[in-house]
């Protein structure tokens, strides 16, 4: 229903930025940190778990991109970019 | 018919493993997604046929995009059957992630064989796996190949009737993969290789534009340089020298001015045939395609070939993501477009790696309306060259301008949001000149195949229409819109009906028009918008269904007016 009056440009709710904890989004370039929990709905869980994004793992970030751009992020062996919103969502240690 | 059906994630070598099992050549390249619809081939084994089908890439059974649902739809309707086989096949230097999905097919007690695929490259990234310990634990055949250079995939066709329902059993899928991963896999310490470097100043936040607008400016000097060799050197002097006199004599036998003489070799200009303006069969029918349009297509694709298989593509898209979701898509959408670029048909599928039908929408109608295709592109330049830069830039310019206007308003009137760009970014990898050359090959001869008919077509057609004045007749009846709001010349809208079937052959209807660089500028950007080529309205309307395509008809008809109205008022 909301999506009808309010239409918003990423389908992600942005997370509060005020937010005790470190994320992806907050990550210096270049730096590793582990996951302690990813925020979102059942289908951003699932997509980011089947990309191997997932709690206890440990996360480097590789590059940003201006203007709140997209995030490159490896996990494993997988590099993998994802939203500034996704970013966001992902917290780290 | 036993069938094979090849699963796995994106990017791990599926439609190569399948070019090696059934000599049928698909479109592999380095990045997420390139098969978006399912393929079929035929193999023999054991004196039997088999049919192979190479499914599009999915990370699991609970899909995402229309290619994995593709795929999830398939491998549960396949594992009704009996006898079916499937090959998971595993990208070897990401053996971690891949075994998400190899739990999915095991959970679903599917009859399996695991190919380590890309087993080269485990070697000099430091990575060994245990593949005794690995095979043992899932209780299924591994085999390991290196589909690009062949090696390993005769082994894969021996296993095929040791395909095993595994008896593995676990509880929590990422518990149970890390602990497989515990017992087969070490990783040694090594230093970044020159590609990962390379790979990470590519997406800098600073570097990767320069970057990119350096591979882009590189692109297209190459292309160019390609194309223009062999028309000038190779093509202009066969058509000049050999065939230009075999004509002239055909020519002398035929009454000049019949309808005969118009429709195989077109009209004299002074006396000689000019392979540009006589449009008929032999000159300009021919001369169009293989002259003027082949050899831009052969550089395009090659360059193109060579960035898809080098993994550049999705980092592109994350460099201008940002400015594409003002346009309502994520940044992977510049494949489609890039795609499209070569032929809009091959483009309009590729869509299907997005994942919303919105941005599908969007995405296509931009596409379709603003990104002509290089066969057109290369008649333009053919047409427009001689008034220099300026009218390239007119041309090009508010192309570019109309793809950004229109993403922006479909973005703001449609309803909806687009997702966020969520894609793996392959590591780069240089191209295998064999692989390069196959695929440029498969992507020339589809040209030749599907384009060659509908120019010749298209020639005729024309040739049919003024015979019976028809053309005059429309241009009659057009004339308000055609000269009246656009400023062309009535007899432009001949090139219009042509357009429907091919653009190229349009653009060239044009060439005889002694139209001012004013009007061929607005011709050349009407006629790339005006709507798709019969080739590419088929693909679309398959695509997005009927209603979704009659609402990007009308933007393509409106849009085109409004913009050759506007472009009319100023040059």
């Amino acid at each position: 229903m909301n999506g009808k009056f309010f239409r918003r440009r990423h389908s992600n709710t942005p997370a509060e930025d005020n937010y005790g904890g470190r994320t992806v989004q907050s990550m210096k370039n270049g730096t590793s940190a582990t996951i302690i929990e990813i925020q979102g709905g059942r289908n951003f869980i699932q997509k980011t778990e089947s990309l191997g994004i997932r709690v206890g793992v440990l996360v480097t970030k590789v590059s940003s991109q201006m203007l709140e751009g997209p995030v490159t992020i490896r996990v494993g062996q997988t590099q993998i970019a994802i939203g500034h919103g996704a970013a966001k969502k992902v917290i780290v240690e | 018919m036993k069938k094979i059906l090849l699963v796995g994630n994106p990017n791990v070598g599926k439609s190569v493993v399948f070019s090696r099992l059934t000599g049928v050549h698909v479109v592999a390249s380095n990045y997420s997604g390139t098969t978006v619809e399912y393929t079929v081939g035929k193999m023999r084994i054991d004196s039997q046929n088999a049919e192979v089908i190479d499914i599009p890439g999915t990370y699991s059974l609970s899909p995402e995009s229309k290619a994995e649902q593709v795929a999830s739809e398939m491998i549960t309707n396949f594992k009704e059957n009996d006898g079916n086989i499937f090959v998971n096949i595993i990208d070897a230097t990401n053996l971690e992630r891949n075994l998400a999905l190899t739990l999915e097919l095991v959970k679903k007690k599917i009859p399996l064989i695991v190919c380590l695929n890309m087993w080269d490259e485990t070697k000099h990234t430091g990575i060994d796996i245990n593949v005794n310990k690995l095979e043992e634990i899932l209780g299924v055949p591994i085999v390991t190949t290196t589909a690009i250079t062949g090696e390993g995939i005769k082994q894969l066709v021996t296993q095929f009737h040791n395909s095993t329902i595994s008896s593995f059993s676990f509880q929590d899928k990422w518990k149970a993969i890390g602990q497989i991963i515990e017992d087969v896999q070490v990783l040694k310490h090594r230093h970044h290789t020159f590609a990962e470097r390379l790979g990470d100043a590519s997406i800098h936040k600073f570097y990767g534009i320069p970057i990119s607008l350096f591979i882009l400016f590189a692109a297209f000097t190459i292309i160019r340089f390609i194309g223009e060799t062999m028309i000038t050197y190779i093509l202009e002097p066969i058509f000049n020298g050999l065939w230009a006199p075999v004509v002239m004599k055909l020519s002398s036998l035929l009454t000049d001015h019949s309808i005969i003489h118009n429709i195989i070799i077109g009209k004299l200009v002074n006396g000689q045939i000019d392979f540009v303006e006589s449009l008929g069969l032999l000159t300009t029918g021919l001369f169009v395609p293989i002259a003027m349009v082949l050899p831009y297509i052969i550089g395009f694709y090659l360059v193109l070939s060579f960035l898809e298989d080098s993994g550049y593509l999705p980092r592109l898209g994350v460099l201008v993501d940002n400015m594409m979701h003002r346009l309502g898509i994520h940044g992977l959408a510049i494949v489609p477009m890039l795609l499209g670029l070569g032929c809009n048909v091959p483009g309009a599928m590729a869509t299907r790696i997005l994942d919303t039908r919105r941005e599908r929408f969007i995405a296509t109608t931009m596409m379709a309306i603003a990104v002509p295709c290089f066969a057109q592109l290369a008649m333009i330049i053919g047409l427009i060259g001689k008034f220099g830069a300026i009218a390239f830039a007119l041309v090009f310019g508010t192309l570019f301008i109309v793809w950004m206007v229109l993403g922006f308003l479909l973005n703001k009137v449609m309803k909806g949001e687009s997702p966020e760009i969520f894609v793996e970014i392959p590591p780069y990898r240089l191209p295998s000149i064999r692989v390069l050359m196959k695929k440029l090959r498969m992507r020339v001869w589809y040209f030749i195949k599907e384009a060659l008919p509908f120019m010749l077509l298209g020639v005729l057609f024309m040739n049919v229409l003024y015979a019976l004045h028809i053309i005059d007749f429309i241009g009659n009846s057009t004339a308000p819109i055609i000269t009246g709001i656009l400023g062309l010349p009535k007899e432009a809208v001949g090139a219009l009906i042509v357009g429907f079937l091919r653009k190229d052959v349009a653009i060239g209807m044009l060439s005889p028009l002694n139209m001012s660089m004013g009007q061929l500028v607005i011709a050349s950007v009407v006629l790339t918008m005006y709507f798709p080529c019969i080739a590419t309205f088929t693909v679309m309307l398959k695509e997005l269904g009927l209603k979704d395509m009659l609402k990007s008809s009308a933007i393509m008809i409106f849009s085109s007016l409004l913009v050759g109205g506007i472009m009319n008022l100023f040059i």
